[in-house]
């Protein structure tokens, strides 16, 4: 039988695009016993797309073709394993492990020896697998799991407009996302604040009310409400003023009702000075004579500290003769000359 | 400091005119010692508030005897006679149920179900609201709840988060954050717990513990390179519990605010 090909040059992935889960089990089941060698040809082809080996696992198992797999696939099954041996110990044995985990003489790791985990099959199910997300909560939690791997211990920012795409998606279809947010704000970078404002100018609704929802900490997004236009004004104004200065908090769903994944640090903002936005480190050492600065700015009240922060800023980008001076004067007198112009300059 | 309609107040003037429980004594005394002012309406306004923080550690307490199970999201689980399973995890009150039943329900019968330790927090949240209102102003104020994390809260509950609350007060939760997780553990990525009160923490899945034992147990569950340990955020999470004593003295009590 012949079959078009859609996405994939695979057999297997055009079967299951066309004819189902059910069609490509039987298909595998059927041609296994005529041509075993093909059948691991297509198995372990590059093209494979992960949904297919997903569903494919009972029968690759029935069959015992684990041993014959590529190691792509063979790493794929070592996470299925995993995350399926996960939910068993969580709805049967999960106090014991958490008794185990409070015991202090018991060893020092949570979790058995496992394989290491290689990065070409995490990007693969990725890749690959995104597009069949919602197939199962098993096939979603791989996904999660892949997408946290990557992020968080390979530092892999390419997959960053996948991971937002599948935040929205699952938000539609009113499915679960907090690790997978919390996944996508893990890779630090400021860009993914860009990427969900992007959301702001979409015809869809419930684009504009996710976004609103994940950047609510963005002062004027909230009081906006699903005017997109509007949000994405607030956003821009506030991105071009902040971004040098923002660093990753780690705040997420599972903290609080509003999460701030990133914050402005006053004191780079006061300097003038870009931070990583990974640790918050400003990316040059400050100089003694900025560190005697900070020591005032210390001092003074929240409300002051961006106060004087954001005028700093404006004053830097305006006039940077004359913020200079002003930055060396005493800080009452750089309080007084900043209440004095922020009817002008601050908001 | 603490201060009732502009006057600052002593421990003896609030006794006389409030009966303190040990734990609510303690409340008072921290609050009165404390460099932060804690302004306050009116006395019934602070009786309010020291009942609702007593209400909390009471309604912490008796989840953790309810047997109630630990579940990531996906195989979360509820009495279906009182809540709708959502498709992300989460527990929605049925409409031909009173939502003071359907609360009470998950601690009669904890053992039906399954959920993170944030969403333990809002019941035991909504719980502790529940028990010092009535059930009929329970489900006038919350005709529905939805218990999923921080996400769906009611904004008469108003959760609101105070990143730098200066006092330990008990009944306020404190988020242990665990930054170097394990990638296929996410949902130990932190543990959101309450204040007993007591040098003890109830935090769901964990159980009653000390904030040190909470620590070793979320560095239990990091990732292999792990760089920073499991520590403890300045910041807490707590209802607007003012807005829910405005709601209690002006309906239930008539005086006016």
């Amino acid at each position: 039988m012949k079959y078009i090909n859609l996405n994939s040059t695979n057999i297997l992935d055009n079967i299951r695009h066309q004819k189902g889960n059910r069609a490509l089990k039987d298909y595998v089941l059927a041609e296994i016993r005529k041509d075993k060698t093909g059948i691991l040809k297509l198995l372990n082809d590059e093209d494979l797309q992960f949904a297919s080996l997903f569903i494919l696992v009972p029968e690759i198992k029935k069959l015992g073709l684990a041993d014959e797999l590529s190691g792509r696939n063979q790493n794929a099954l070592d996470i299925i394993d995993r995350i399926a041996l996960k939910k068993s110990l969580q709805t049967k044995a999960y106090d014991d492990f958490l008794i185990n985990a409070s015991d202090k003489n018991g060893p020092v790791k949570s979790c058995p020896h496992r394989k290491q985990v290689s990065y070409p099959a995490l990007k693969w199910i990725i890749t690959t697998g995104f597009q069949d997300d919602g197939l199962c909560d098993q096939y979603d939690q791989i996904v999660d799991t892949a997408a946290i791997y990557l992020v968080t211990k390979y530092k892999e920012s390419t997959i960053l407009p996948i991971l937002i795409e599948l935040c929205f998606k699952r938000y539609k279809n009113d499915e679960y996302y907090s690790d997978l947010v919390w996944a996508f704000f893990e890779s630090r970078e400021i860009n993914c604040l860009y990427m969900i404002a992007q959301k702001f100018l979409s015809r869809q609704k419930e684009d504009v009310a996710f976004a609103n929802k994940l950047l609510r900490f963005i002062p004027g997004i909230s009081q906006y409400s699903l005017n997109g236009i509007r949000c994405y004004a607030a956003f821009k104004k506030w991105f071009t003023e902040n971004s040098p200065f923002l660093y990753y908090t780690g705040e997420n769903f599972q903290q609080t009702c509003h999460p701030a994944p990133f914050e402005v640090d006053r004191e780079a903002k006061y300097l003038c000075k870009i931070v990583s936005a990974r640790n918050g480190k400003p990316l040059k050492p400050y100089s003694q004579n900025e560190l005697a600065l900070l020591d005032r700015f210390h001092q003074l009240s929240a409300k002051t500290k961006k106060l004087i922060s954001d005028f700093s800023y404006i004053m830097n980008r305006q006039n940077f003769y004359w913020w200079n001076q002003w930055i060396q004067s005493p800080i009452d007198q750089q309080i007084k000359t900043a209440v004095t112009m922020s009817g002008g300059f601050v908001c | 400091m603490l201060v009732i309609d502009g006057n600052r107040m002593e421990y003896d003037s609030i006794s006389e005119q409030i009966p303190l429980d040990k734990l609510q004594s303690k409340i008072v005394k921290i609050m009165l010692s404390s460099e932060k002012t804690y302004p306050y309406k009116s006395i019934k306004h602070l009786a309010f508030e020291l009942n609702l923080r007593k209400s909390s550690v009471d309604a912490s307490l008796a989840l953790y005897d309810s047997n109630i199970g630990f579940e990531v999201f996906r195989n979360a689980r509820c009495n279906e006679q009182y809540w709708e399973r959502t498709n992300p995890g989460g527990f929605l009150s049925k409409e031909n149920v009173k939502p003071s039943d359907a609360m009470n329900d998950i601690y009669r019968n904890g053992h039906k179900y399954g959920t993170e330790c944030s969403t333990a927090i809002v019941i035991i949240y909504y719980k502790a609201v529940l028990d010092v209102y009535n059930a009929a102003l329970f489900d006038e104020i919350f005709p529905e709840i939805y218990l999923m994390n921080w996400i769906h809260i009611d904004s008469d509950l108003g959760i609101t988060f105070d990143k730098d609350p200066i006092d330990d007060l008990p009944g306020d939760c404190i988020y242990f954050k665990n930054p170097d997780v394990d990638p296929e553990t996410p949902e130990w990525r932190g543990e959101n717990a309450i204040d007993l009160g007591n040098g003890y923490y109830y935090g769901h899945g964990m159980g009653i513990k000390t904030a040190e034992e909470i620590l070793y147990i979320l560095n239990r569950f990091r990732k292999e390179d792990a760089e920073q340990p499991a520590h403890r955020l300045d910041g807490v999470t707590r209802p607007a519990i003012q807005h829910l004593a405005d709601i209690y003295i002006n309906i239930l009590q008539g005086t006016g605010v």
